[in-house]
């Protein structure tokens, strides 16, 4: 059993369980699970008691990384508007960019692995964050380089680039 | 077994190269290959058979010039690749051009009765021929900048595009008219015109706006028009209205006109930023900005004044004592 995240301060906050493919529970501040469009829609009509979410599609290690960067970017919109209420200069934004950054510099295996579990839980800035990481990777590459990099297997019967 | 034994088990079942981007459903590739440009996209149809088409269904095509220098492209090629993606019912157009030899652009006929379009932003070193005949039902957004028209009908026929919201004409220059625009348009939100550049030749004299349903306008300008004249605009809620130089050689009192009727056809606004240039400033017969025209109870909206370079002379507190008296702030 996981930890829950967020070993409480108080006040005690709302929380969201979400089962991962594997079986592993974990348990999330509302507002944080909240992030996926898919939990949000339909989230009011179901009972409060009843709020767990049995994710088919997301393995433990995948959810872990997705909850983690749904708690980073919860945490950071509050402070970047904190910032903007009391007119303080903020680098946030940029701060939170870099974060990102770091974030999915992760092997081609998770890289798809949060890819597809950002699409299945609707998280539309994880998806793009996901696909601009794949994107830079094929930008600039020769097809062969590009092969390599994601172990594509050229099965052309002719490759127009070949005599090149 | 515990998540960090099964996890390192996992690890090792992933020694095996397997080939998932292949794999990934064929919305995930289309989504991917619209984040590269062009250039790349096309260039993965040779990665592997299952990558061959992909690039077809890409919603977005992006030609740089750079990508295609010494491949024999010139001007006559953007041509033909205007009227094939019109072919193909494009939504979005953005045409940023600059030829080197001075020619024009020669846009086919075929853009102007793009009926798919609905954001068309043109950005061009160069004359612009419009034909009298345009029909853009379905054009939202239409941002024009550094082009030269040879005539008004492009500004006379924005009237006919009926759901157009956001517009932007951007130091472009009318060529073989009389300095003369009329706009328009009872669906457009936004206007921004940017008449800078004017000796040579894109000085606006007649200016003539029917666009009731505008939300926000900035209109930075040389020189203040010789006759304006702008309808009623209730929705107005932000404006940004700079001229740089009035017009020394006119009549004041003709000036002045001009300028309280700008004024009057601002005073819905909340946010009102206005600049503008006296040739002679400090004098009695100053002409500028002619405030004490504007209805004291129509600038009710305002909220907020911020009067910059300030420099306490007697005409200027004469304003802000008008100000001060007629809002409420």
């Amino acid at each position: 059993m996981k930890d829950s995240f967020n070993p409480s301060i108080e006040p005690p906050k709302k929380t969201v369980t979400l089962v991962s493919s594997d079986g592993y529970d974990f348990e999330v501040e509302e507002e944080v699970a909240l992030e996926s469009q898919v939990i949000k829609d339909g989230f009011e009509d179901k009972a409060v008691d009843d709020r767990e979410y049995l994710l088919f599609n997301v393995h433990s290690d995948t959810l872990e990384l997705i909850i983690k960067y749904c708690e980073k970017h919860v945490s950071s919109r509050k402070s970047i508007s904190a910032a903007a209420a009391s007119s303080s200069s903020s680098n946030g934004e940029e701060a939170l960019k870099e974060w990102d950054e770091h974030f999915i510099s992760v092997d081609t295996n998770t890289l798809y692995d949060i890819l597809m579990a950002a699409d299945y839980l609707n998280i539309k800035s994880l998806l793009d964050l996901a696909i601009q990481k794949v994107a830079d990777t094929i930008h600039g590459r020769s097809p062969e380089q590009i092969r390599k990099k994601f172990n594509i297997e050229n099965d052309s019967i002719i490759d127009p680039w070949a005599s090149e | 077994m515990d998540r960090k034994q099964q996890k390192l088990l996992k690890q090792d079942d992933m020694s095996v190269a397997e080939d998932r981007i292949s794999k990934l459903p064929n919305t995930y590739l289309h989504y991917l290959l619209s984040f590269l440009p062009t250039k790349d996209a096309v260039a993965t149809s040779v990665l592997s058979t299952r990558w061959r088409f992909l690039w077809t269904s890409v919603p977005k095509l992006d030609f740089d010039y750079h990508g295609f220098y010494g491949s024999g492209c010139d001007d006559s090629c953007i041509s033909t690749w205007i009227s094939a993606i019109v072919k193909h019912k494009v939504q979005e157009l953005d045409l940023n051009h600059s030829s080197f030899r001075g020619e024009s652009i020669v846009l086919p006929l075929a853009l102007f009765s793009c009926t798919s379009l609905q954001v068309l932003k043109l950005s061009s070193a160069g004359v612009v021929k419009v034909p009298s005949s345009i029909s853009f039902p379905y054009l939202k957004i239409l941002q024009l900048k550094y082009l030269e028209f040879f005539n008004e009908c492009l500004t006379e026929r924005f009237s006919s595009f009926p759901v157009l919201e956001d517009l932007s004409i951007s130091k472009c220059k009318w060529i073989n008219n009389s300095n003369r625009i009329s706009i328009s348009n009872t669906a457009l939100k936004r206007l921004v015109m940017e008449i800078t550049d004017s000796y040579k030749g894109g000085n606006i004299d007649f200016f003539k706006m029917n666009a009731p349903s505008l939300v926000s306008l900035s209109w930075v300008s040389d020189y203040l028009p010789i006759e304006c004249n702008l309808s009623d605009m209730p929705s107005l809620a932000s404006a940004n209205v700079i001229f740089q130089k009035f017009r020394p050689e006119r009549p004041i009192e003709e000036m002045g006109l001009v300028s309280s009727n700008i004024l009057e056809a601002l005073s819905h606004v909340k946010a009102l930023q206005i600049s503008g240039q006296g040739e002679k400033p400090y004098t009695k017969d100053e002409d500028g900005w002619n405030i004490e025209t504007v209805p004291q109870c129509s600038l009710l909206n305002l909220k907020k004044v911020e009067y910059r370079e300030f420099d306490g002379h007697s005409m200027e507190l004469d304003v802000i004592k008008y100000l001060l008296e007629g809002l409420v702030i």
